[in-house]
């Protein structure tokens, strides 16, 4: 699964460089977001028809909130921890990690709230954590775990890699890493500009 | 984000009802797989025919793809951490 969904990103890559007119390539926004709806919905389906996923659900209570939190946590302790030895201040680094995956948002936000540089690490630092994601998470699901498998996508787990989550795992663990992606979906915007504004 | 919620709820609720016919249905994980290869490629196209990405990932690619890495790395732990309570709640609800 891996090696194949590597192989469709590098082709469409080459077909971005080489192929492909801009006025086609220039749309390609708009395929995604089509594809990413097409997708959640034949998801959905999974989720629905397997009701037992369902009401399992209710057996994690709060401690649901404890996979988006831990994601957070992590994703910022390991910037930070990285940004150090790099010669990034602890919000700049902090602030990268909170990105946790949506490379367009982070990256307008720190290019507005900090600089273009920051703002581009930013957003590459971003898109590679996506494209990481989709090549780890099916390794993820079965060397580590089910739960583990929702991690590397950080808030793309609700739209763009919750496929990958879900015929790695179930349609247990695809809900989980809905949920998980809307709440980090939503908390991107004020991690950045909370962290960016740290005096050191 | 609220487009991508209405069309998995619009199929949670055609799962749960039974409404999507089951010759369809079984097809769910070829739609998947193919949708998401095409998703991949148009996100790869979108990255190859955007110059300043191209030039960005050459000029700090490094420092992002170590960042990327700790990120993962760094909530792929902390989760771990925590498993062990979010499975024991499950385990006592039983």
């Amino acid at each position: 699964m891996s090696w194949i969904i590597m192989s469709a990103v590098v082709l469409g890559i080459a077909a971005g460089i080489f192929v492909l007119p801009v006025s086609l390539s220039q749309h390609s926004g708009m395929f995604i977001n089509a594809g990413v709806c097409f997708l959640l919905f034949w998801v959905g389906v999974d989720i629905g028809g397997n009701k037992d996923s369902l009401i399992k659900l209710k057996e994690y209570g709060w401690r649901i909130f404890l996979i988006p939190t831990g994601i957070a946590v992590g994703s910022i302790a390991g910037t930070i921890a990285v940004g150090s030895l790099l010669g990034y201040t602890i919000g700049e680094a902090g602030a990268v990690g909170a990105g946790l995956g949506w490379y367009s948002l982070s990256g307008v936000l720190l290019t507005e709230l900090h600089s273009i540089r920051l703002g581009t690490v930013a957003f590459v630092t971003n898109v590679i954590r996506e494209l990481i994601a989709f090549v780890i998470i099916p390794v993820v699901a079965a060397r580590i775990g089910h739960i583990e498998a929702i991690t590397p996508g950080g808030s793309t787990c609700m739209d763009t890699t919750l496929p990958v989550i879900s015929r790695s795992t179930g349609p247990e663990t695809a809900i989980l890493a809905f949920l998980s992606g809307v709440l980090l979906t939503a908390v991107v915007p004020v991690l950045v500009s909370l962290l960016i504004k740290l005096p050191f | 984000m609220w487009l991508y919620m209405l069309f998995l709820v619009f199929g949670i609720v055609l799962g749960i009802t039974g409404k999507m016919p089951g010759k369809i249905a079984a097809k769910s994980a070829g739609f998947q797989f193919w949708s998401l290869l095409l998703i991949l490629f148009a996100m790869g196209v979108g990255i190859g025919s955007n110059n300043e990405i191209i030039e960005s990932f050459l000029s700090i690619g490094l420092h992002s793809a170590a960042f990327a890495a700790a990120a993962i790395i760094g909530s792929l732990a902390m989760v771990r951490i925590f498993r062990p309570v979010i499975q024991r709640k499950r385990e006592e609800t039983r």
